[in-house]
């Protein structure tokens, strides 16, 4: 009796969570044409954002302003990822990961390549940064994870497993303070916990959970990363226990939350986020028309925060929340990038926006800095659009006397 | 005072005259429309009493009929979402425009307010089924045909959209011979006896030694594997890596299971993954099966599927249904 449509999860309203809310300060596109935001990362110097391009673009983090082009990969950009203030990595379909010193405008300070050109996937450098773990997508019958030495001048792999995974590896996550513990996820659903001290596939495989779908996203969270949770490809998000590998809770389809009455859509998640100081995992999942949804979650239920709409019109690919200063940054594949913050600005919505929250009680205060030509440009659509829907429905109507 | 009454459809309660002459509502000729019309209304159900309700409430004054259907669509959001497929919605007025309780038209662009209003009609999908069925007779194989769906994507760009990756239960068992093996402990190594299903015991692993070649064997012999959940931890160290690499990690059972049910749920359990090529190929069944199984896994894969993707059915091109040595027969 399936037709497509999950079962419904039960979900509450906790708007308390994100105070003061977050609001929509500024949009900004990233270049014309058909390009999709793939990755956003941030730290207070700069907004770093990789795209469909094979482009790696660094902006400043409150006004947007461009300050640097990063141009070096050949293939779709994976993965990148900020470390400390001055230093990015990016791994690629190209078989690199390149290391890029953010004050220098110079190339990649150092690049390490795969010798047979696998496609990286995922990549991560363990807590001491001595060990410079990439997965690779499934080759043949191969899906690799290789370790590189991060603190040599040289690029070449210390090791290859290369047993662990049947399909491709979209996740590498080291513990978050063992320099020594490994977290792989891949399409084969499998998430593989590895000791790393001398360095044997087979004798360091510790614990193997089966979360049974095609992983998106894994993380560690928890105070002493004790637990683990894991988002698939098929929008379905589990709880696991580190230690033993064992489940905690299936939450199953997200997408089951949906729920009008609160405004909320979900149609896909981005991803999870833990946050030290309360002790919180959060999840951030989007709609398809690019609204933004923040929920808590807790061991076994689920709480909306916040929606964020108005920032995007298409699939949201990526979000860099830092909760502690208030700031996420959003981007997507309407090639728009999004600053949203918990500056109190008076509230100013637009008259749609108003029957809609009307209906549905939005907690959301939807500043949009748009032209007077962009709001009528939006009420036309919108007519036009309700027009179309109904043109059947009037057609119904001229007949109805016939009838 | 108007109200709504909706006709929820599932595979079994449907009225079978309605069924078989079910065709999609776009290509309803006036005609058509009057046939319908004379449904018995008997048959159908208010569903969801407390709509009537909202609707009066939100409106003090009679509101124009368009606004008060637009107000129907985006309150039906949230029902439509917890109910089954739904065909047909008949709106029915009772002030001035006809006989009371007889329905007068019907708003059959079900596709406009269902959000996964399916595009494909069952009897169409049934003839199709019943063509693959009979080319198989035709050519008599000495095996069991698969019957497999074949999708060809558009819009869709794998190297920048979201992965297309994911598995699905069905409804009927599209490979019954899968050969599912438990690496139990006691009791359900006992309960495996019981059912005649293949199990290894903790002993039975360790006499392997880790030996990679045995566990290949091991891996080899079998299409999947269930493990009681107090052995799942002590793969890694009985078995290593072994099984990983033949993607065949065993499913965890608890005691509260039925072992047999599970090897069931794995059997009826398909996979689906779009890489480069904008096509895609599941086995959704096998020629043995009655139509109506056929016809619920298919229909069961393809909403699933199209659930999946970001604009629904405007990413589907083509969809084919083919039993292993015959021609493709196509569905849309």
């Amino acid at each position: 009796m399936n037709d497509g449509i999950p079962p419904p999860i039960p979900i509450t309203f906790e708007p308390r969570l994100i105070q003061p809310p977050l609001a929509l300060k500024q949009t900004s596109a990233f270049s014309h044409g058909d390009i999709y935001i793939f990755d956003i990362v941030a730290n207070s110097s700069n907004m770093i954002v990789s795209a469909s391009n094979h482009e790696i673009k660094l902006y400043n983090p409150a006004t947007f302003a461009i300050k640097n082009i990063l141009k070096f990969h050949t293939d779709t950009i994976t993965q990148i990822k900020a470390h400390g203030e001055n230093i990015l990595m990016s791994s690629s379909k190209d078989g690199s990961v390149a290391v890029w010193d953010l004050r220098t405008d110079a190339g990649p300070v150092q690049v390490f390549k795969t010798p047979a050109k696998d496609p990286l996937l995922s990549f991560d450098l363990n807590s001491s940064e001595q060990i410079l773990a990439a997965g690779t997508e499934l080759v043949e019958y191969d899906a690799n994870i290789h370790f590189f030495d991060a603190r040599s001048n040289t690029s070449a792999i210390v090791k290859t497993y290369s047993e662990s995974h049947s399909d491709d590896i979209t996740n590498i996550k080291f513990h978050p303070t063992n320099p020594a513990r490994l977290m792989t996820g891949s399409v084969d659903g499998l998430i593989c916990q590895f000791d790393l001290t001398d360095m044997d596939e087979e004798e360091g495989l510790m614990v193997v959970s089966n979360t049974g779908a095609s992983i998106n996203k894994i993380g560690y969270f928890g105070p002493n990363a004790e637990y683990i949770y894991s988002l698939s490809h098929m929008e379905t998000l589990s709880l696991w226990n580190s230690e033993d590998a064992d489940a905690i809770h299936q939450f199953g389809d997200i997408r089951g939350v949906s729920n009008p009455a609160m405004g909320l859509t979900l149609d896909y998640g981005i991803d999870c986020q833990y946050e030290p100081e309360s002790g919180r995992l959060y999840l951030v999942a989007g709609s398809n028309e690019g609204n933004i949804n923040i929920l808590h979650v807790k061991a076994d239920s689920l709480q909306l925060c916040q929606v964020l709409s108005g920032g995007h019109s298409e699939i949201v690919r990526s979000t860099f929340w830092d909760s502690k200063r208030g700031i996420l940054y959003s981007g997507g594949e309407d090639a728009k990038l999004g600053l949203w913050n918990s500056d109190p600005i008076t509230t100013a919505s637009s008259p749609l926006a108003a029957t809609a929250s009307a209906r549905h009680s939005s907690p959301l205060q939807l500043k949009v800095k748009s032209s007077l030509f962009e709001r009528v440009m939006g009420h036309i659509l919108c007519l036009i659009e309700l027009r179309a829907k109904y043109t059947y429905l009037l057609f119904f109507f001229d007949t109805l006397s016939i009838v | 005072m108007r109200h709504v009454t909706l006709k929820p459809r599932s595979h079994h309660h449907l009225d079978t005259s309605l069924k078989d002459g079910y065709t999609h509502p776009s290509t309803w000729s006036s005609k058509d429309m009057a046939i319908a019309l004379s449904i018995d209304p008997s048959i159908i159900t208010i569903i969801y009493a407390d709509f009537t309700r909202t609707l009066q409430g939100h409106y003090g004054s009679p509101p124009s009929s368009l606004l008060a259907l637009y107000f129907i669509d985006s309150s039906f959001d949230l029902l439509l979402r917890r109910t089954s497929c739904i065909d047909i919605i008949i709106i029915e007025f009772d002030s001035g425009c006809g006989t009371r309780g007889k329905p007068l038209f019907l708003l059959h662009r079900a596709s406009l307010l269902l959000p996964t209003g399916s595009k494909i009609q069952v009897s169409a999908v049934r003839e199709s089924v019943r063509q693959v069925k009979q080319q198989s007779e035709e050519k008599k194989r000495n095996f069991v045909e698969t019957v497999e769906l074949q999708i060809g994507l558009k819009n869709y760009d794998p190297q920048r959209d979201k992965r297309f990756s994911g598995s699905v239960r069905l409804p009927n068992i599209p490979r019954p011979k899968m050969s599912v093996c438990i690496l139990g402990d006691a009791l359900h190594c006992d309960q495996a006896k019981e059912i005649a299903m293949e199990y290894q015991s903790v002993d039975d692993l360790k006499k392997l030694n880790k030996n990679k070649k045995q566990i290949k064997k091991l891996a080899k012999k079998y299409d999947a594997f269930l493990a009681s959940e107090a052995l799942i931890k002590q793969i890694p160290r009985l078995l290593g890596p072994g099984l990983h690499k033949a993607g065949k990690f065993p499913t965890p059972v608890t005691h509260a299971d039925n072992i047999g049910e599970k090897a069931d749920e794995i059997r009826a359990t398909i996979k689906f993954q779009l890489k480069k090529v904008l096509c895609l190929g599941v086995a959704v069944g096998h020629v043995d099966m009655s139509e109506d199984e056929l016809l619920a896994n298919i229909m069961m894969s393809v909403n699933f599927l199209v659930s999946l993707l970001k604009k629904h059915w405007q990413n589907v091109k083509t969809l084919f249904i083919k039993s292993s040595m015959n021609k493709p027969v196509r569905l849309y």
